[in-house]
């Protein structure tokens, strides 16, 4: 019982993270695509975009990865191919968050001038990462 | 943090998992310091880029996270560069 639990709560907080994830891709699209500085109000709304992250989708994405951790042990996982494989790109999906709350808050900071952004880029490596996770998940055992 | 769950990891779990046959203390520290590792990797990486710091520099302090004591020499040099 307890598993299940902690199964549904590690789906609602990648959920949660991801969805945070895509906020961070498009507000730093938005921001790289707009010319000129950051208005007030832009900068206002990256603000909350940070409270948001951190009070939100930083500890989602904690509690994911402590939730998966969990699962794994119990299920003594650790030794499977597809977890060896999800594994390191978890790691690196929680890398690409922490890069792009540094971007935001660098953007705050430098009022938009001195951010490097490739949205394409970017928007692969995310979306192929998240199919292959679910794909690794979906099939397991392989 | 990092660097102490790792150095507990090679410099006791692992040897007592080979030379007392007591794989336990392994499979306990392995994913926390797993999951330590990636809360470093994701604290570091962020306050580089906020920082915009060299990117020689974030190759060496993500590489560091693999080497025993890494962790605490970068974690001096992180806290001097953001005094100084």
């Amino acid at each position: 019982m307890i598993y299940l639990v902690i199964k549904t709560l590690h789906i609602f907080f990648v959920f949660l993270w991801i969805s945070g994830m895509i906020m961070q891709i498009l507000s730093l699209h938005v921001g790289k695509t707009l010319p000129g500085a950051l208005l007030p109000q832009e900068i206002a709304r990256l603000r909350c975009l940070i409270k948001y992250d951190r009070f939100v989708v930083a500890p989602a994405m904690f509690i994911t990865i402590g939730s998966g951790l969990f699962m794994a042990l119990n299920a003594e996982w650790f030794h499977y191919t597809w977890l060896q494989v999800k594994i390191p790109l978890v790691v690196l999906l929680a890398a690409i968050h922490g890069v792009h709350s540094g971007k935001i808050k660098r953007m705050i900071n430098t009022s938009g001038s001195d951010i490097s952004f490739n949205t394409v880029r970017v928007s692969i490596i995310f979306l192929s990462s998240i199919l292959i996770i679910i794909f690794l998940v979906v099939m397991k055992f392989i | 943090m990092e660097g102490s769950t790792l150095l507990l990891l090679i410099g006791i779990a692992v040897p007592l998992k080979y030379l007392a046959n007591t794989p336990e203390l392994v499979q306990l520290l392995g994913p926390i310091h797993g999951a330590i590792f990636i809360l470093y990797l994701w604290s570091f990486l962020n306050t580089s880029v906020q920082e915009n710091w060299n990117i020689r520099f974030i190759i060496m302090g993500c590489s560091a996270a693999f080497i025993p004591f890494g962790g605490f020499i970068v974690s001096k040099f992180v806290q001097n560069t953001l005094k100084g």
